[in-house]
């Protein structure tokens, strides 16, 4: 006898009913998988409700050929230079593909790096490296574990917005800047969100936030299902690794530099800051330096110690410290040696505690106003000025032998003996015998590079404002070679 | 005659001097030369009809003899074992056969082997395509004796005429030396001739046989009633109204995308918000139409076939052109409604979104300059300010575009600085600080890319009457000179000697009628002079302006070469210089130059004034050591901002006609297929049109890297690449044989299958640019000359076919 619809309809239903039940275990176990591997949506508080829409659309076995297809796109538009359609599609990749980190990384150094580097003006150079942050950021957001992500977007803050040849502009351009989302970081020791006017700063921030990642353990690497597969080579972590050492030092550098940049006008009309600020600044560069020393590295080899197989403990800062550093094993002994001159530790520390003196603090501010008057013409301050800070800077850094025989500071204190010597012949005055740092005269007169990061140097005193607004156009006689007769013309 | 007709061929003549010809002959001999080769096209709406009559002729030819061989088949008229079948037999083996020996030969699997001087793959070719032909004929032959009418027989009788006169013409051309005598290669014999008169001769077959097709369609033309048209146009529309639902779920759809469209689309910076915008709803209007169009079109006519729901049209006095003709009215005219609402719905949301953004922007722009953050704000008024330019209609006037080179030396194009750009107008750069300058010519200038001694001439006259308007101080001015200029012509007309006495009398009147003109003009543009003096001397500026022309818009955009950072945060300036040679006015300026934005300079309209239509537009780049980077459509005069929504709504005009091509397609699909297979045809057509059309090129020019499907496909299986060279195992010449095969087929498919992609305009609306009139009549008729053809072709399979059994 066939069925009757009634008896149908209750087989359906009961069929559907069975098969809802059924999926319950299999959803919560999914769920608990999403949560281990961090692949959850709702994890962070917000479901991006675009992405879950199109992962929808394309019942998910299809976005794999869609953002394959993307990605073609988007590296044909790079070609075509049709920048903002190429962010448009590359954010459909990341609503696609939230979870793949190389989208966020490659595509990220992209906009921050590749595209902002074609355009010419500044201000547009710096919204594609805003545009650049902002996407690793989101990236972060979409992979709270992923050490790598944060510590990508520190670097963009840190080397793409200080280290480019327009950065005096674009760290300018940061400062002025009003979105104070961008300028926020975590601070891991007000355990709050703070707004910062300096990239340095930003870049501090996430790059100890980095850390501070890989001390808790975040090692999220790849895909989902990568620590259930067993890799015959596998990738190692990018960034983070227990033997990484510079990229413990990060949150030091980054530090050492907003403090070296407050000495100077590191940003277009912005003047300089010295006093207990300054001060305050490189004492925590110092702070952050000795963190960085004081972490536990393991050396490369083992050695058989009481008939174990064992590695040495590591501490950097044992390089600045001769008596702990003579207790050391020979092994400890190498590699501390080895990875302190790597890292040009004896070098950072030491400037962070030379610069970190009252005396350091006051010794660059007379240099600072120094060059002012000397590039302004008023030679009389200039020399009174030049001679204060070099006998300061003298007596500071006596203390501090390593710092003052450093290359980087010989090139900075001769340029400034250089200047003193040049201002003291504009006034028809002797140089003293005894003028401090004489030596390091020879190497600055033959050395003509100047600090890119100064704008004083780059662009004049009164840098800032001329940036603001265009320089006047030329006139015509000053053009060049005027054509020549053109034939047929 | 015309230099373009000659084509590179027939320049060069034979080593042997070639018997003489009278030059009328010879001319005849060109044209049915043109007429008969369809690889040769030339330029102009003329020479497409013409390639495109060829095309339709080699189309008739193939379904004519091809429907009547089907019938003979089917009626067993031949491929009953007499003795012609053999025929057919063999040019069956032969075919495949003659390809095999070819790519044996060219891997050197065998020597070249000639018989009589003939390669044999060529002789062997021969024979296949004659016995093939002959089995055709005799096929022919024998149906349309008890089938046809004595029409078909003469059509018969003018193919052979067709084919004869085809050899003859192909003989004559050898015969008195109109093939170009390359070097190296054996003089041209007889033989040629008769196999070049072949081809030829199939395009005069085909034309015969377009004929008496035109002929049948004809009659069922002039039957055709428009109530009938409509009624079926009604029902269709009904149909697919009830039936499928279509309009409202491709309605939905689009409102359901549409609101969530700021989910996906977040534009990375204002400026470019209109252009993302756009570009995106006028895709969706194209997806989802031609998605309906694809999916409804070729499934009605064979459900009808197949419930038999076509029994009642069909037993009506209905034409068969007036169901298919029918059934696309109705769709066209769903289509119509949709791209109505279509267009509505997103002008409207464009409006709401992207001017809101504009306000929104303005807003923080001037909330920064209250805060004295005038760098932010200068940035946010020129986001502003770029994206409401983009929400128009832009007309550019451009001119030609030439180099000077750093020595001063013309060239067609600048330097290439080795960035890697679009190729399809690719910039090229002037050195900054040098005599380097690109030269915007505007009136009849030389195409810069032509031989300098036989310069083709370019017309890019400027109307100056549109910038500068009648009954302003610099209209009548313009117009004084032009009537003096037109004094001079006529006067100058005649002084020459060979004037004739009543040409002189004409000359008379009209100088005398000018210089009348050319009085009140004088008058009229002393007056306003001296009203705007007054004015200006009372203080009433804003009044003196009004009565001169408005500024003369420029639009620039050039991208930035830096070979040095220079003085970082200084742009690259660049110098601009007007001259207008005529009336010897000069204008001059220099602006920083912004890259990827449009930079904008208004200039005095008095520099236009007495030009005559040409004028001269210097840039040179004044940063030593920088380049400047420039294409023509990167400088243009900008002669009117049209109506943003109206050249939106011309832009969906391009989608409409890409909908009525696929109709047709659809239509015609469904006249003999089952409804699943002619779906698919239509996709497989719109995919090939749409997304193909490029690579379908390549194919017929044979510019595919790694060979046909079947080497590809062995390349793809063995991991070879694209270029290198595979050993001619014999995998590889069976799979290069089908290629060979396979290959003239498909790159057939390049006449067939529709451009899509050339009829979508929307991205020149998306830039903010007025799509031209011009180019709408042009797409209009390109669409027509596909769905035509398509429409008809459904028409004599419809007709031929029995659909009520």
């Amino acid at each position: 006898m066939r069925p009757s619809n009634q008896t149908k309809k209750m087989v359906y239903g009961i069929v559907i009913v069975a098969l809802l039940v059924a999926m319950v275990p299999s959803a919560a176990r999914v769920n608990q998988i999403k949560v281990e591997k961090d692949l959850g949506e709702a994890a962070i508080g917000q479901i991006d409700s675009g992405s879950f829409m199109m992962k929808l659309f394309l019942l998910g076995g299809f976005r794999g050929i869609v953002a394959n297809y993307l990605w073609l796109q988007a590296e044909e538009y790079k070609r075509d230079h049709d920048w903002d359609r190429l962010k448009a599609t590359v954010d459909l990749i990341t609503k696609l593909q939230p979870h793949f980190l190389s989208i966020w990384t490659f595509q990220g150094w992209n906009l921050a790096y590749n595209v902002s580097v074609e355009w010419d003006a500044p201000d547009d150079k710096y919204e594609w490296i805003k545009q650049g942050i902002k996407f690793v950021q989101e990236g972060v957001r979409n992979n709270q574990h992923s050490p790598d992500l944060i510590w990508d977007t520190a670097w963009f803050y840190y080397h793409k917005l200080g280290f480019a040849d327009e950065s005096i502009i674009l760290r300018r351009l940061f400062r002025d800047d009003e979105d104070e989302d961008f300028k926020t970081y975590y601070d891991l020791d007000e355990k709050r969100d703070v707004v910062r006017n300096d990239n340095f700063q930003l870049g501090y921030g996430w790059f100890a936030r980095a850390v501070n990642l890989v001390d808790e353990g975040g090692t999220r690497l790849g895909g989902g299902t990568s620590t259930d597969v067993t890799y015959i080579d596998p990738t190692p972590q990018r960034k983070g690794r227990p033997d990484d050492i510079a990229f413990r030092s990060m949150p030091a550098h980054a530090q050492t530099h907003y403090a070296a940049s407050l000495e100077k006008m590191s940003m277009a009309g912005v003047e300089a800051t010295f006093g207990e600020v300054a001060q305050n600044e490189w004492a925590k560069a110092l702070r952050e330096w000795e963190r960085f020393g004081q972490h536990k590295f393991l050396s490369h080899n083992v050695v058989e110690r009481d008939g174990k197989f064992v590695k040495d403990d590591v501490y950097l800062d044992d390089a600045t410290n001769p008596e702990k550093f003579k207790t050391l094993t020979e092994n400890a002994q190498y590699w501390t040696n080895r990875w302190a001159d790597q890292m040009n530790y004896r070098y950072w520390k030491e400037r962070s505690q030379a610069e970190m003196t009252s005396e350091g603090v006051a010794a660059r501010q007379s240099f600072y106003e120094g060059t002012k008057a000397y590039k302004t013409g008023d030679f009389a301050v200039a020399a009174a000025k030049f001679k204060e800070g070099l006998d300061v800077w003298n007596e500071n850094l006596k203390g501090f032998p390593t710092y003052r025989e450093d290359d980087l500071n010989k090139k900075d204190t001769g340029l400034v003996v250089k200047r003193y010597v040049r201002v003291l012949r504009q006034l028809g005055e002797e140089v003293p015998e005894t003028l401090p740092f004489k030596d390091l005269l020879a190497a600055a007169e033959a050395d003509n590079t100047v600090d890119p990061f100064d704008a004083i140097e780059m662009l004049g005193v009164g840098a800032g404002e001329s940036t603001s607004t265009p320089p006047p156009s030329q006139p015509r006689a000053a053009a060049p070679p005027a054509p020549q007769p053109q034939p047929g013309g | 005659m015309p230099a373009f007709l000659i084509p590179p061929l027939l320049w060069a003549q034979a080593a042997t001097t070639p018997p003489e010809i009278s030059p009328a002959a010879r001319n005849a001999l060109i044209w049915l030369y043109l007429g008969g080769d369809t690889t040769v096209a030339f330029p102009g709406l003329l020479g497409a009809l013409w390639t495109w009559t060829k095309i339709l002729a080699l189309v008739a030819l193939v379904g004519w003899v091809g429907s009547w061989v089907v019938t003979a088949v089917k009626e067993r008229y031949v491929g009953v074992g007499r003795w012609y079948d053999y025929l057919g037999l063999l040019a069956l083996a032969l075919i495949p056969l003659t390809v095999l020996a070819q790519v044996m030969q060219t891997e050197k699997w065998i020597g070249a082997v000639s018989i009589a001087g003939t390669p044999l793959p060529s002789l062997m070719g021969y024979v296949a395509a004659t016995a093939l032909a002959l089995w055709a004929l005799i096929g022919v032959w024998k149906t349309i004796g008890p089938r046809g009418r004595a029409v078909d027989k003469l059509v018969l009788v003018g193919m052979a005429l067709g084919m004869a006169s085809g050899v003859g013409v192909g003989v004559a051309m050898v015969r008195f030396g109109m093939f170009g005598q390359v070097p190296g290669v054996p003089e041209m014999t007889w033989r040629d001739g008769v196999v070049y008169g072949a081809r030829l001769g199939v395009t005069y077959m085909g034309y015969v046989v377009l004929a008496r097709v035109l002929a049948m369609v004809l009659g069922e033309l002039f039957s055709i009633r428009a109530r009938r048209l409509y009624a079926i146009g009604r029902v269709t529309l009904y149909e697919s109204n009830r039936k499928m639902w279509a309009p409202w779920v491709v309605l939905i759809v689009f409102g359901m995308v549409l609101a969530f469209t700021h989910w996906f689309l977040q534009p990375p910076r204002a400026a470019e918000m209109g252009r993302l915008y756009v570009g995106t709803l006028t895709l969706l209007c194209s997806l989802l139409l031609t998605a309906m169009v694809t999916i409804l079109t070729p499934i009605s006519l064979p459900t009808d076939i197949q419930q038999q729901t076509i029994y009642t049209v069909v037993t009506k006095p209905v034409r068969r052109l007036e169901v298919i003709w029918g059934r696309m009215l109705g769709y066209m005219a769903l289509v119509t409604v949709l791209v109505a609402l279509f267009g509505g719905i997103s002008l409207t949301y464009l409006w709401r979104t992207v001017m809101g953004e504009i306000t929104r922007v303005e807003a923080m722009a001037e909330k920064a300059r209250a805060d004295g953050r005038d760098r932010e704000a200068d940035q946010l008024a020129e986001q502003a300010d770029q994206l409401r330019s983009r929400m128009a209609a832009r007309v550019p006037v451009t001119g030609s575009l030439s180099f000077l080179d750093s020595k001063g030396t013309p060239h067609a194009m600048g330097i290439d600085v080795g960035q890697e750009q679009s190729m399809k107008e690719p910039r090229s750069h002037i050195e900054g600080a040098t005599p380097a300058t690109a030269i915007w010519r505007y009136g009849a200038v030389p195409d810069p890319f032509s031989p300098p001694n036989r310069p083709v001439m370019l017309d890019r006259h400027i109307d100056v009457s549109q910038f500068l308007p009648a009954g302003t101080i610099e209209g009548e001015e313009n117009r004084v000179f032009e009537i003096q200029a037109q004094i001079a012509a006529a006067e100058q007309e005649k002084a020459r000697p060979d004037v004739t006495p009543a040409r002189a009398t004409q000359l008379d009147a009209t100088a005398a009628r000018l210089k009348a003109d050319l009085d009140k003009a004088k008058a009229s543009f002393e007056a306003l002079s001296s009203r705007a003096a007054e004015l200006e001397a009372a203080g009433k500026e804003d009044e003196a302006e009004a009565l001169h022309a408005s500024p003369l818009k420029i639009e620039m955009t050039f991208n930035i070469y830096r070979t040095t950072k220079g003085e970082v945060g200084k742009p690259v300036y660049a110098d601009i210089e007007i001259t207008n040679d005529a009336a010897g006015s000069k204008f001059q300026d220099v602006f920083p130059v912004r890259e990827y934005y449009t930079n904008r300079l208004l200039v005095q309209p008095h520099v236009l004034v007495g030009c005559l239509g040409s004028l001269r537009i210097d840039i040179r780049c004044m940063s030593p050591t920088q380049y400047l980077g420039m294409a023509e459509s990167d400088l243009y005069l900008l002669a009117d901002n049209g109506d943003f929504g109206w050249n939106y709504m011309k832009g969906l005009f391009g989608i409409w006609l890409q909908a009525m091509v696929l109709t047709a397609v659809g239509v015609f699909a469904g006249t003999f297929l089952s409804w699943p297979v002619a779906l698919l045809t239509t996709i497989a057509f719109f995919i090939a049109g749409q997304l193909a059309f490029g690579f379908l090129i390549d194919f017929t020019r044979q510019a595919v890297l790694g060979g046909g499907p079947f080497e590809s496909l062995i390349r793809l299986v063995t991991h070879d690449n694209q270029m290198s060279e595979l050993a001619p195992t014999a995998g590889v010449v069976v799979a290069k044989t089908l290629d060979s095969l396979v290959m003239p087929i498909m790159s057939m498919l390049v006449y067939i299958v529709p451009n899509f992609q050339v009829l979508d305009v929307t991205n020149t609306v998306a830039d903010g640019f007025a799509v031209d009139w011009r180019l709408m009549l042009a797409n209009t008729l390109l669409a027509l000359a596909y769905a035509l053809p398509f429409s008809i072709a459904g028409y004599f399979i419809l007709k031929n076919r029995e659909v009520a059994a």
